[in-house]
C-alpha cells in the first residue's frame, strides 16, 4: 500500500517544527559537530574568496552607499545592512567553489545559511549558540527543499530553493516561532531567481551572486514577516513544484525527518573547481603519486565521465570562473604545476603554454554506463596514453569528502581555513578564529568572532 | 573602474559571439547609449512626465501601509541616506529606497502597466513604472541627477525592459513583476550613470539573471508579498548596475537563457529591436482609473455604465453575471478576505460599483471590505469567460454585465474595453485629479500642486532632489 501523499500542512509544519525545536540541547552530537564543520568551512570559502577584485569592489559599494552598518562584510573593515553583508558574503563563499556542498541536494545549502546566519546574528547580537542553531537548521530545511525539488532544466541551484534556509536561519534569529517559521517560509519561495547553468559553462560570475542574492532574500523574508507582510498558504509547492520546479517530492521533503540528518550527509573539499570534476582529478591525482609521469610523456588523456561531467570539456577556458568549470584545465594544471586548489584557476594558470598545450590533448567522453550510477555516484575514469604506447588507467566512484567516502577530518578543514585566510589574516588571528569556531556554541556574542574576521592585515586583491 | 570592460568585452566575445547587427541586446545596448533627450520626440516626454507623475502618486498612496511604513522604519534613518523613502520623513540608500519605494507603488494596485500593442497575444499587463521609477529616483537623488536625465532614462529603461518582454512570454503561473522590467530599472540606473554600450550590455545580462520566477498565487490569495516583488526589482535596477560596475559578469547570452529557456519557454529575439527608435513603449502603457488588476477594468466600466439606467433596490438583485475574456475570467474570487485579494475580485469590485458607485482606493482597502451590503452583491457575481471575447483580444477586452432582479427583471450593458490605455486615454485632468487624491492627504495640497507642476517642466529640473525634497509627510513626525 502506498503512503499517502504528505498534505501542504504536514510539510510545512514538519519543516518549522524541526527548526523551531533545534537546540544544541536536543540535537545529536553527530549534528551539533557537522554544524561546527559547515560553519568553519564555509568562513573560510568566504575569507578566501572576498579579495577577489570584484568582490572586493562590491563589498566597498555596498559599505559606502548603506547608511546602516549593523552587519560586517567578512575579510573587510566594511559594513552595511544585514541583508547586503549576506549578499556579499555569500557571493565571495562560493568564489572559489571550496564552500561545503550536499550531493543529494545538487546544491550548495550550507553558505545561503551561514551568510545569513552570520549576517543576522551580528545585527541581533546573539550567542554563538544560537547561530550554530539557527545555521543547522537553515541547512536542514534548505537541503531538503532542495532534494525533494526537481529543478527546470538548465537551471543552477545556488538562488533558488536555497533561499528557504536562509529564510529559515534569519526567522530563527529573529525570534519566529513554529507559525512563524511557516510564514517565513512562504515568504521566502518566490523570492528566488530565474538561474541559468550556463552560467557556470561560461564563467559568468554573477552566477556567485545567485548565491548571495539568495542569502539577502532569506533575511528580507524574515524582515517581512515581523513587518506583517502574508503570503501564499504553500509557496514550497508552487514555486519549486510548478514555477522553478517541474516536481516537488513533498514525502521525500520530509521523509526520516528529524532521524536522518542532511547536514551530516554533505562533503567539504579542498579542490577549487566544480565538483563534477572532482573524480577524475582524484584518479589522476592517484596515478601521479603512484608512479611520476612526466607531462612530455604524456601523448594525451581520456576522460570517461558521467553525462554531466563529460559537458565540463572546455580546453581553452577564457576566465578563472570557466576554468573552475573546465575537466581539461584542472587535470592539466594538476598534472603541470601540481594545483588543485585556489591556485589551480589562476589567471596565471589560463596563459600557462604547458598547461594549454596539455589541456587541448584532454578528451572527454561520456560512459553511459557511469551516467547510470548518478546520483549516487559520480565517476570518472582516466586513460593517460603515454607517448611510449603504454597506457595508465585509474577509476573513482565517488569524490573524496563525502560523509560516506574519506570525509575530509577535522584537523584537514583546520588546515584549510589556515592556508584560506593566512595571506590576509595574521597567525595569532587566524588561531583566534579557529579557536572559537571550535566552540562557538561558547561564545556569549558572535560579534566577538565577527570582530577577528574584520582585523585583516591586508584586504588581498584590494582595487 | 577603468580597464575591466575591456578585459571583460575580450572574454566575453568569443569566436561564436556574433558581431553587434547580429545581436539584438547589443543593439538595444547600443540604441540606449546613445539615445538622448534631444532624440526622444515630445509626445514620448509627455507620457513619461504623466507616468512619472502617477507612479510617484502611488507610491505615496502605498506608503501608508502598515507593513510598507514599517519595511521604511526598519531600513530608514530621518537624517542619514542618500535617497528618500518617499511618504515617510526617512532616508535610505539608493537600493534600499528602491525596495521600498518598489513595494508601496504597487500596494493600491492602482500602478500603470504596459501592455502589447494590437496583434501581440494578450497577457497579464506588466508594470515597468513600479521597478522604474522607484530605481530612477533613488538613484538619480544619489547622482544629483537632472529633470532632463531622468527622463531620459525613464524612456530608454521602459523600452529596454518592455521589448524584452514583448518578445519572450512567462510560464503561465509566474508573476511579471520582478521579472523583466528589473532590466528597465537596471538600463535606467546604468543610463544615468553613463554607462557605455559594452557596460550597459553587461547591466542588461545581470540584470537579467537577476530576474525572480515569483509566483502569481501570492496575488490571488492576498499574500501581501507580491508588493515586494517590484520593490526587488527596483533594488536588483541598482545592484545589477553595481555589479557591472564591479566587474562582474553575465552569460554571453544571459537574456536568451532566462527570457527564452528558464523564465520564458521561448523568446523571440527579432521583437526586441522592432521598430526600435520608432516605437517607444512608454507611449503603449495605460494608467490606471481603478485600483485593481487591469483585466477586471471592462467589467468595472460596464457596471458602472448600467448605474444610470439600475433603478432598483439593491437587495432586489437576485444575480450579477460578468461575461468577459479568458483572463478576466480568472479573477472570480466571490469572496475576498483581503485588500489585495479583493483587487483581483471582479465580483467585488463589480458589487461596490453597484452598491457604492465607485471603485476607488477605499473600496478595495481592508476597511473597505467589511462593508456587508457589497459582499452581500459580490457573493452573487458570477464570472464567466465567453469565447467570443476571448477571440476579441488583445484588440479588445470586453465585458458584459447581465443584472436579473427577484422580480424577473433584467439589466444589462456591455463595453468593449476600458479607457486608460493608448486608444482611450485618461485625460491630464483626470490623471492629475487622481494624483491630487493620493498625495493630498499625504504631503498637502500645496506641495501636490507644486509636484504637478515641476514634473510638467520637469527638464527644466536642474537636481532632482528639489522634487523628492517635498514628497515627504505633511507634518514632521507624523509617521
Amino acid at each position: 500500500m502506498s503512503k499517502p501523499l504528505a498534505s501542504s500542512e504536514e510539510h510545512l509544519t514538519s519543516f518549522a517544527q524541526l527548526a523551531a525545536s533545534a537546540c544544541i540541547e536536543n540535537l545529536p552530537n553527530s549534528v551539533v559537530h557537522a554544524g561546527r564543520r559547515i560553519l568553519i568551512d564555509g568562513i573560510s570559502a568566504i575569507l578566501a574568496g572576498v579579495g577577489e577584485k570584484p568582490m572586493a569592489a562590491l563589498a566597498k559599494q555596498m559599505a559606502s552607499d548603506s547608511n546602516l552598518p549593523e552587519s560586517a562584510i567578512l575579510g573587510t573593515q566594511y559594513r552595511t545592512d544585514a541583508a547586503w553583508a549576506a549578499l556579499v558574503n555569500a557571493t565571495a563563499g562560493v568564489w572559489h567553489l571550496l564552500d561545503p556542498g550536499n550531493r543529494f541536494t545538487g546544491g550548495h545549502p550550507a553558505i545561503h545559511a551561514i551568510a545569513a546566519g552570520l549576517a543576522v546574528a551580528e545585527r541581533q547580537k546573539v550567542s554563538g549558540k544560537k547561530m550554530l542553531e539557527a545555521v543547522i537548521a537553515g541547512y536542514e530545511i534548505g537541503a531538503r527543499v532542495g532534494l525533494a525539488t526537481t529543478l527546470r532544466p538548465g537551471m543552477h541551484p545556488h538562488g533558488s530553493w536555497t533561499v528557504v534556509g536562509a529564510a529559515v536561519t534569519a526567522g530563527l534569529l529573529m525570534g519566529s516561532d513554529r507559525a512563524g517559521l511557516m510564514d517565513v517560509i512562504n515568504l521566502s519561495t518566490s523570492l528566488n531567481l530565474a538561474t541559468s547553468c550556463q552560467t557556470a559553462y561560461e564563467g559568468a560570475t554573477v552566477l556567485n551572486v545567485y548565491a548571495g542574492f539568495s542569502a539577502a532574500m532569506g533575511i528580507l523574508a524574515a524582515d517581512l514577516k515581523q513587518s506583517g507582510f502574508s503570503a501564499e498558504r504553500d509557496g514550497i509547492r508552487t514555486v519549486f513544484g510548478s514555477i522553478a520546479g517541474v516536481f516537488y517530492d513533498a514525502d521525500k521533503a520530509v521523509e526520516d525527518i528529524g532521524t536522518r540528518w542532511e547536514i551530516e550527509r554533505g562533503y567539504h573539499t579542498t579542490f577549487a573547481c566544480d565538483r563534477r570534476i572532482h573524480t577524475a582529478l582524484e584518479a589522476l591525482i592517484a596515478l601521479v603519486e603512484e608512479e611520476h609521469i612526466p607531462v612530455e610523456n604524456v601523448d594525451r588523456i581520456i576522460v570517461q565521465t558521467f553525462r554531466e561531467a563529460s559537458r565540463l570539456n572546455d580546453t581553452s577556458p577564457q576566465n578563472p570562473s570557466a576554468a573552475k568549470q573546465s575537466i581539461p584545465h584542472v587535470l592539466a594544471s594538476y598534472l603541470v604545476l601540481r594545483e588543485s586548489g585556489v591556485a589551480s584557476c589562476h589567471e596565471k594558470t589560463l596563459h600557462d603554454q604547458s598547461v594549454k598545450d596539455l589541456a587541448a590533448r584532454i578528451l572527454l567522453r561520456e560512459d553511459p554506463e557511469l551516467t547510470k550510477r548518478t546520483p549516487t555516484q559520480w565517476p570518472a575514469r582516466i586513460i593517460i596514453k603515454l607517448r611510449s604506447g603504454k597506457d595508465r588507467k585509474n577509476t573513482v566512484f565517488l569524490p573524496a569528502g563525502e560523509f560516506d567516502t574519506k570525509p575530509l577530518a577535522d584537523d584537514a578543514l583546520i588546515e584549510k581555513f589556515r592556508t584560506l585566510t593566512l595571506k590576509s589574516f595574521r597567525p595569532q588571528t587566524v588561531e583566534q578564529m579557529i579557536d572559537l569556531l571550535g566552540h562557538v556554541e561558547d561564545v556569549p556574542d558572535i560579534g566577538q568572532f565577527i570582530h577577528l574576521t574584520t582585523d585583516i592585515q591586508k584586504p588581498a586583491n584590494c582595487p | 573602474m577603468p580597464g575591466y570592460d575591456t578585459v571583460i568585452q575580450g572574454l566575453h566575445r568569443g569566436p561564436n559571439a556574433g558581431s553587434i547587427k547580429e545581436d539584438p541586446v547589443e543593439q538595444l545596448a547600443d540604441f540606449v547609449t546613445h539615445t538622448s533627450l534631444s532624440d526622444i520626440p515630445e509626445d514620448v516626454i509627455d507620457h513619461a512626465k504623466r507616468i512619472l507623475m502617477d507612479t510617484i502618486g502611488v507610491i505615496l498612496g502605498g506608503s501608508t501601509a502598515p507593513e510598507a511604513s514599517s519595511m521604511a522604519r526598519r531600513l530608514g534613518k530621518p537624517d542619514e541616506g542618500v535617497s528618500t523613502i518617499i511618504g515617510h520623513r526617512l532616508r535610505s540608500s539608493a537600493i534600499n529606497a528602491a525596495l521600498v519605494n518598489g513595494t508601496s507603488a504597487t500596494w493600491l494596485d492602482f500602478d500603470s502597466g504596459h501592455r502589447p500593442p494590437p496583434g501581440k497575444p494578450l497577457l497579464p499587463a506588466a508594470h515597468p513604472p513600479v521597478h522604474l521609477v522607484p530605481a530612477t529616483i533613488a538613484a538619480a537623488e544619489s547622482l544629483g541627477s537632472s529633470g532632463g536625465q531622468v527622463l531620459q532614462a525613464m524612456v530608454v529603461g521602459y523600452d529596454a525592459g518592455a521589448r524584452i518582454g514583448l518578445a519572450s512570454r512567462l510560464r503561465p503561473a509566474i508573476h511579471c513583476h520582478g521579472t523583466y522590467h528589473n532590466i528597465s530599472a537596471a538600463v535606467a540606473v546604468a543610463k544615468l550613470k553613463g554607462y557605455d554600450t559594452q557596460r550597459m550590455k553587461r547591466t542588461i545580462g545581470l540584470a537579467a539573471h537577476l530576474s525572480m520566477m515569483p509566483s502569481f498565487e501570492n496575488a490571488y490569495q492576498g499574500g501581501t508579498v507580491r508588493n515586494v516583488y517590484a520593490g526587488v526589482g527596483a533594488a536588483v535596477g541598482i545592484l545589477a548596475s553595481q555589479l557591472a560596475a564591479c566587474g562582474f559578469t553575465p552569460e554571453f547570452d544571459a537574456v536568451g537563457s532566462v527570457f527564452g529557456v528558464v523564465a520564458s519557454p521561448w523568446l523571440d529575439p527579432g521583437r526586441i529591436t522592432e521598430d526600435l527608435g520608432r516605437r517607444y513603449e512608454i507611449t503603449q502603457g495605460f494608467i490606471k482609473a481603478y485600483p485593481m488588476c487591469r483585466f477586471g477594468h471592462p467589467a468595472i466600466e460596464a457596471a458602472e455604465g448600467l448605474l444610470n439606467r439600475f433603478d432598483c433596490n439593491i437587495q432586489e438583485i437576485d444575480e450579477v453575471v460578468i461575461d468577459t475574456f479568458d483572463w478576466a475570467a480568472t479573477l472570480n474570487d466571490r469572496s475576498p478576505k483581503k485588500d489585495l485579494a479583493a483587487k483581483f475580485s471582479i465580483p467585488w469590485a463589480v458589487a461596490s460599483m453597484l452598491v457604492r458607485k465607485s471603485a476607488g482606493a477605499f473600496d478595495f482597502s481592508d476597511e473597505g471590505l467589511c462593508d456587508e451590503t457589497v459582499r452581500s452583491v459580490a457573493a452573487k457575481v458570477a464570472v464567466r469567460e465567453d469565447p467570443l471575447y476571448s477571440s476579441m483580444t488583445p484588440a479588445k477586452r470586453p465585458a458584459r454585465i447581465t443584472v436579473r432582479t427577484r422580480s424577473g427583471r433584467t439589466f444589462a450593458n456591455e463595453v468593449e474595453g476600458s479607457s486608460g490605455g493608448p486608444d482611450a486615454p485618461l485625460s491630464v485632468a483626470t490623471i492629475q485629479a487622481k494624483f491630487k487624491s493620493l498625495a493630498d492627504p499625504l504631503i498637502g495640497p500645496q506641495k501636490a500642486a507644486a509636484v504637478i507642476e515641476m514634473v510638467d517642466r520637469f527638464e527644466d529640473l536642474t537636481d532632482i532632489r528639489t522634487l523628492t525634497e517635498i514628497l515627504m509627510p505633511q507634518t514632521p513626525g507624523q509617521k
